[in-house]
């Protein structure tokens, strides 16, 4: 029979369409038609001269292969070091394991700038990096700010937590069955590995380095505050060719040139995934079934490098920050820079840097609202919608994700300037740039727990005299709620740390955190330091506590 | 009346699923309709209550036409083969759901719970949430919940299928006393013709969307219409006979006379089948000889406890073409058949029918 969910009507698919679409079509297509007609229309007339002309530069191809080039190294290094501790994660038992677990998930909700950031101080030469590294070097150790390495090892940073998510969700759910059959078969622990373990998860691999490789294409933050002036990605340069050189042609045909390459990476993964599919019997098995103690010496001092590695790398840059956001010249505790943030003194952004918390906590409000109704809607057209529109909605509600946000903010200035719609100076601008880049993980969020919930629940209501809308009051919502919750607290942490998009639309009076932390750490002085490590801390802060509340959240079994 | 279908046809992505289906059901009665799966047993469910669309047909609640109702308006009852309990809500929530569509106040709300669920023998269950329930339990919460709101008629789609037997049986004797008790008519689907034997005042037996017979459970069994039909209501031994006179027939054992066998007269033909159930035979064991009785040889014993089904290989005449016929005959205790042993059978009266093939 047929265990559908329950079909929309036409009339109410149309209503519940009408949120998604004229939001997308303001806010995302609008733009990015204006970006291609600035790159392709050119002399009255539709053509591929700026495209040309900069594919002939020799410096943005230069910028386009160094794009590629980190990309390909980050996502390598981060297999590498991410593998391995979502294999000893997924089956061995340790002390610390859970604090290493979230060590090492966490990194990925935080915002781009908090990571560069605590990155910047760790690299200084005269912290702990330099520290470490002055063994090695003597006197003098070189200063890692600004050079490929630094950027490399932010975005390991960042997706490892990616690959034990992806990876080590699959390892979880692995039929012990499997494994078992070779043990019994006569198989040792290393041919098991190689020959039974590694080509299960192979898939899973495959899709979290493509996933890590689109990230990492696209990387922004990271890049502009750790890269250099010599490494530019393409985001980068988008953003220098606009803030910088105004020459707005030029980052519109590197905007268009992105969007080709994402697009063709993305179709790639697709067929990719899809091509290393293994069909194999999952047991929805609880996380940690598998993890046994290490018994060996060999098994032990793996296990232990990996926690001392993991504490290190994850733990290190960020209590750096903290620490270094404490500190005046040789005072190793006050809360100076703290109160400085609330003082007008701070000349920089023209009021005292505090008002940026306030605006960045306003912005993430309406942008969590604004996501998850769009969102909410969107996800009950994919789910219940007529069959065509479904996949159609799915396509168009990830393609935000594809598109990066520099390119957003970019189409926003480009895109919402001039009639027939002129909202360059309206405050709704950021909240609703923060809003199209958080709503495709609402979307990714709220759809399988919609899916999940079965038609005969549907019919049940109906039968016991519910109609339609009562039963979508009565049962759906009750049922997405946590859901929704979880979505919700996702797009808020999103919000929060936006920055690509923000930096383009932000204006003086609407400054949020990432952008006043660039402002300030782009001028001298201790003080704009200091505050930007206190702006910094007190960003991490909120992500944090804004995901602990979301973490409380257990998403209900909907299948009764 | 309570319920009144009238020629009701579905049809989904184009096909046609059931085909002008007519049902009556009075109150207080149990229709049980059997039918293999594919059938469209639950589809015609489905309909019945405004779950799928109808193509055609009326139907028709205590004279009032609800063809064209939404489900919700529909006032029937209905419980799902995987009971469907909200899970978001506990044994309490589940139950009022229905009384609370139907706007009863809540001190009326409360005493009725308490009343269905004393009904089905789970009193005090209430404020107890759905997951914490076994298999069972959350079957009767869900027979609770479809009755709470007295509907006028009650459908259940195999409701019981994924229990065990010994449940399924405790289970099906108690709704039996809830629908005799609130004189609540009652369509029951099921695939198992055991079931359908005992659970219907009335059986009705559908296959490719048809209704192919209707009658008493009894009438179906000793009587069916066809072999097609006979082999869906139950185990059933099918003899070519060739009818030479209005008295006489040639089986395979030989000539003899036949209309005081038959439970309904024969048509006809010459070239026939006849139906018999593995209850219409007396058994001789050692064999005996006499008017009406014939010998075969026991090749197979299905042991059952309280009876056991023996098959039985008809002898053939030497040189006969036809394949030995084997027989599945019904021997109640004591047993003293063994495999091998040779065994006498004989017809009984008015147990068998015939068909033309």
């Amino acid at each position: 029979m047929d265990k559908h969910n329950v079909a929309l009507s036409l009339k109410s698919s149309i209503l519940l369409s009408i949120i998604p679409i004229s939001f997308l079509a303001i806010f995302f297509i609008l733009p990015v038609a204006n970006i291609i007609a600035l790159g392709l229309h050119h002399d009255n007339q539709w053509n591929l001269n700026i495209l040309q002309s900069v594919w002939g530069d020799s410096y943005l191809r230069q910028v386009i292969w160094f794009t590629f080039a980190q990309a390909i190294a980050s996502t390598a290094l981060t297999i590498a070091i991410g593998f391995p501790i979502a294999y000893l994660l997924a089956r061995y038992k340790f002390p610390l394991h859970g604090f290493i677990n979230g060590l090492v998930t966490v990194p990925f909700v935080l915002p781009t700038v908090v990571v560069a950031v605590a990155f910047l101080v760790l690299l200084r030469p005269d912290g702990w990096a330099g520290g470490l590294l002055g063994g090695w070097w003597g006197a003098s150790p070189p200063d890692l700010r600004g050079t490929l390495a630094a950027v490399l090892m932010a975005h390991v940073f960042y997706n490892v937590s990616v690959v034990v998510r992806i990876v080590g969700g699959l390892l979880d759910q692995l039929d012990p069955a499997i494994e078992d059959a070779a043990a019994v078969l006569g198989a040792n622990k290393w041919n098991i590995f190689t020959k039974v373990t590694l080509p299960l998860v192979r898939p899973a691999l495959i899709s979290a380095a493509l996933v890590v490789f689109l990230f990492t294409f696209t990387s922004f933050g990271v890049v502009l505050f750790l890269g250099g002036p010599g490494n530019s990605t393409l985001e980068v340069e988008i953003h220098r060719q606009t803030a910088l050189l105004l020459n707005l042609p030029v980052a519109a045909a590197l905007s268009i040139s992105q969007l080709v390459m994402v697009a063709v990476l993305a179709t790639i993964s697709l067929k990719q995934q899809r091509g290393a599919a293994v069909e194999q019997p999952l047991v929805g098995g609880r996380a940690g079934a598998r993890q046994r103690v290490a018994s060996t010496i060999g098994e032990r001092s793996v296990v232990l490098g990996m926690i001392l590695v993991s504490l290190g790398f994850f733990g290190a840059p960020l209590l750096a920050m903290v620490l270094r956001s404490l500190r005046s010249g040789s005072t190793v505790f006050t809360l100076e820079w703290y109160r400085r943030l609330f003082g007008p003194s701070s000349t920089v952004l023209g009021r005292s840097a505090i008002e940026a918390v306030w605006n960045s906590l306003q912005f993430a409000a309406v942008a969590t609202v604004v996501a998850v109704v769009v969102g909410l809607s969107a996800s009950f057209v994919i789910v219940r919608g007529p069959e065509i529109w479904r996949r159609w909605f799915e396509v168009l509600l990830l393609l935000p994700l594809g598109v990066s946000a520099v390119t957003v903010g970019f189409g926003f200035i480009v895109g919402l300037d001039e009639p027939p719609l002129n909202l360059r100076n309206s405050w709704w601008l950021i909240p609703m740039a923060q809003a199209l880049v958080s709503t495709p993980f609402v979307v990714r969020v709220l759809v399988p727990v919609l899916a999940s919930i079965e038609s005969r629940i549907h019919e049940a209501a109906a039968v016991l005299g519910a109609s339609p809308l009562r039963t979508l009051w009565e049962v759906d919502l009750p049922l997405i709620g946590r859901a929704v919750g979880l979505a919700a607290g996702f797009a808020f942490a999103m919000s929060l740390g936006e920055f690509g998009a923000t930096v383009f639309i932000a204006r003086a009076d609407t400054v949020t955190v990432p952008v006043a932390i660039m402002r300030l750490l782009g001028l001298p002085g201790a003080s704009n330091y200091g505050q930007a490590m206190a702006l910094s801390s007190i960003l991490m802060a909120l992500t944090f506590s804004s995901m602990l509340v979301v973490s409380k959240i257990r998403l209900p079994q909907v299948s009764a | 009346m309570s319920l009144r279908v009238e020629e009701l046809s579905v049809e989904l992505a184009g096909k046609s699923i059931i085909h002008q289906v007519s049902i009556e059901v009075n109150d207080g009665e149990i229709v049980a309709v059997l039918g293999p799966s594919g059938s469209g047993k639950t589809t015609m469910l489905r309909a019945i209550a405004g779950l799928v669309p109808l193509a055609q047909g009326r139907i028709w609640s205590n004279g009032h036409d609800i063809s064209n109702q939404p489900s919700f308006r529909r006032g029937v009852g209905y419980m799902f083969q995987e009971h469907a309990l909200f899970p978001h809500r506990n044994v309490a929530e589940n139950i009022e759901f229905g009384l609370r569509m139907a706007k009863m106040r809540k001190p009326e709300r409360l005493g009725r719970r308490r009343e269905v669920l004393e009904l089905v023998g789970l009193g005090g269950f209430d404020q107890r949430p759905v997951a914490s329930l076994s298999g069972g339990e959350r079957q009767r919460v869900a027979l609770a919940r479809a009755i709470a709101p007295k509907p006028a008629l009650l459908l259940l789609d195999e409701p019981f299928s994924s229990l065990d037997r010994a449940l399924r049986e405790r289970l099906w004797e108690d709704l039996v006393d809830v629908l005799v008790q609130t004189n609540t008519g009652c369509i029951h689907v099921t695939h198992d013709h055991v079931e359908a034997l005992r659970s219907g005042d009335r059986l009705v037996v559908l296959s490719e969307g048809e209704i192919l017979q209707a009658g008493s459970p009894l009438e179906l069994w000793r009587m069916p219409n066809s072999e097609a039909i006979g082999r869906i209501v139950g185990p059933l031994n099918t003899v070519p006979v060739e009818l030479i006179s209005s008295a006489a027939m040639v089986a395979p054992w030989g000539r003899t006379s036949y209309q005081h066998l038959l439970a309904r007269p024969a048509p006809n033909t010459n070239s026939s089948k006849l139906l018999a159930r593995p209850d219409a035979f007396e058994i001789s064991v050692p064999t005996t000889g006499g008017q009406g009785w014939f010998e075969g040889t026991v090749i197979r014993r299905n042991f059952m406890g309280t009876h056991a089904l023996v098959e039985v290989a008809l002898d053939t005449d030497a040189g006969a073409s036809d394949e030995p016929i084997g027989l599945l005959v019904l021997e109640t205790t004591p047993s003293f058949s063994e495999l091998g042993s040779r065994i006498s059978l004989k017809l009984k009266d008015r147990s068998v029918v015939i068909t033309a093939t």
